[in-house]
């Protein structure tokens, strides 16, 4: 099956570790992601002014390079990695469905372009492997059991709000832990998984992040989880930074934090697709969890 | 008896009807806009330059009657039209910074450090609309962003730095010296070295081609003529 791929910035850039890992996953099941030929910028920040629809070309317009490029896989799903770039993109989708003027309005400033009909379906990397994939094939596909480790699901906001995009239930998602446990891993049961890393405030007022991270991982550190997985660069970045930030509060502690797709990869033996870093963490946890 | 001469009639050069800065001229159809602009008396010191479309000093926007269209072009490129509302723009206004090409490292950061305005670039893509040379700008901009700068020399390729792209901007973006930049990293540090290029400046530097110029240098004015009437011209 193939299937439209928008990488984002942050996957192309520090977060290639995500990309590769995801890349791997998805071919071991025969998916292939196509990236698309032709993107940029998904514009970041999900515009909420009702009355302004200039913040969303930047997403529309990766949604006509999608629509130019749908014959390629037969289909018009696109498929995203970051989570930023799924909320960006599933909400302006999900925005002009509904709003036929605001979409007309954007089809004529973009009049270099073809019109966008607004049949595009976002979706996000998780989806795939629970709709398309299938948690139960990848229990079936499993290299390594990792029973003994036990991984922190962190979802942040983006995947899980607002409703009408969200990719589970926005109060008490599941699918993170769900796969954790596909791995043969234990998921950690901790109150703050959906809470906000801090986001963009890192560039301006880095004690947000701080704060927000202490709260996330204190719990953690208490149920003595071996490893965070993350669905976003830049919940990755802030979770990392956050721990440095707080190291004095967090006693020196700090917890690994991985994407979901490298346990995944981990687990399925596609050892040639991880980071040598992120290898030696994991194999530290596996054979330590098998003794 | 009488006879008849038959003049031939030169055939009545078909004028149309220009708007230069608001002002109405009659000037002959084919004219490219920069002639068109001298017919009517226009002396171009700035904004003009090469005339063969390979200089970008002549940047122009323009409008058509009935059409709510700005349109850009290089005056030197374009023939006028009926009913075109010209002017003629002198000159496009820059911040050109100063860096030491040997102390940057080929990523993002160093872009960054002298054109930080590229992170306001909305995407809307007015750079690539107006681009008389039909370059990707916009794309390019984005490459940048992601940290590809191998993309966006290549994108960038044809720029002729003309400007259109940077006062069209919205993010006030400097395209034209952004991508020099890009291409000056690329070159230096990211392409693979090309080895004629090596071989021929060694043969530069160990004189090869000295006593060739000095003759040229000397053969004085009647010679250079001929020389110069008689140049291989590219085809």
């Amino acid at each position: 099956m193939k299937l439209l791929y928008f990488p984002g910035c942050s996957l192309k850039n520090y977060a290639q570790r995500y990309e590769k890992s995801a890349l791997a996953v998805a071919k071991r099941f025969d998916i292939e992601l196509v990236e698309l030929k032709r993107w940029n910028c998904c514009g970041v920040v999900y515009s909420l002014a009702s009355d302004s629809v200039f913040h969303h070309i930047a997403a529309v317009r990766n949604l006509i390079r999608a629509q130019e490029q749908m014959h390629e896989t037969g289909n018009e799903k696109l498929v995203t990695l970051c989570s930023m770039c799924y909320q960006v993109l599933a909400s302006v989708n999900h925005r002009l469905a509904r709003d036929p003027e605001a979409l007309e309005t954007l089809n004529r400033f973009m009049d270099e372009e073809e019109d966008y009909l607004g049949t595009i379906e976002v979706l996000h990397f998780l989806q795939v492997l629970r709709d398309y994939i299938g948690f139960h094939k990848i229990k079936e596909s499993l290299e390594r059991k990792l029973e003994n480790i036990r991984v922190a699901p962190y979802y942040g906001c983006m995947l899980v709000r607002p409703k009408e995009v969200a990719i589970d239930d926005p109060e008490d998602p599941s699918l993170l832990e769900t796969l954790i446990a596909s791995v043969g891993a234990k998921p950690i049961e901790y109150p703050f998984r959906t809470d906000c890393c801090g986001s963009y405030n890192v560039v301006a007022n880095k004690d947000i992040v701080k704060i927000r991270v202490l709260r996330i991982i204190k719990p953690l550190l208490r149920n003595s989880a071996d490893l965070i997985i993350s669905v976003c660069p830049l919940c990755t970045f802030n979770l990392e930074y956050g721990m440095k930030l707080a190291s004095r509060e967090l006693y020196g502690k700090s917890i690994p934090v991985l994407y979901f797709t490298e346990l995944l990869a981990y687990a399925l033996g596609l050892d040639y697709a991880l980071d040598k870093n992120v290898l030696a963490t994991l194999n530290k946890l596996y054979e330590g969890g098998e003794k | 008896m009488t006879t008849s001469v038959t003049v031939e009639k030169k055939p009545k050069t078909k004028m149309v009807k220009i708007y230069i800065m608001g002002r109405e001229y009659l000037v002959p159809e084919g004219l490219t806009i920069l002639k068109a602009m001298e017919y009517a008396g226009y002396r171009l010191i700035r904004g003009v330059g090469c005339r063969a479309g390979f200089c970008g000093a002549c940047s122009t926007v323009y409008r058509l009657k009935g059409d709510y269209r700005l349109y850009t072009a290089l005056a030197c490129q374009t023939t006028v039209q009926d009913g075109m509302y010209l002017v003629q723009l002198p000159f496009v206004p820059a911040k050109k910074p100063t860096y030491d090409i040997e102390k940057l490292t080929p990523d993002l950061s160093s872009v960054l450090k002298y054109f930080p305005e590229i992170t306001r670039c909305v995407q809307c893509n007015t750079c690539t609309k107006v681009c008389p040379q039909e370059i990707q700008v916009m794309d390019a901009i984005q490459a940048i962003l992601r940290g590809d700068l191998a993309t966006a020399a290549h994108l960038t390729f044809d720029c002729i730095a003309c400007g259109i792209c940077s006062m069209r901007c919205p993010a006030e973006i400097v395209h034209y010296h952004v991508f020099q930049l890009v291409r000056r990293l690329y070159g230096k540090y990211i392409a693979k070295p090309s080895k004629h290029l090596r071989e021929r400046i060694k043969e530069i530097e160990e004189g090869k081609f000295r006593e060739e110029l000095d003759r040229l240098v000397m053969a004085g004015v009647e010679e250079w003529k001929k020389l110069y009437a008689a140049r291989e011209i590219e085809p």
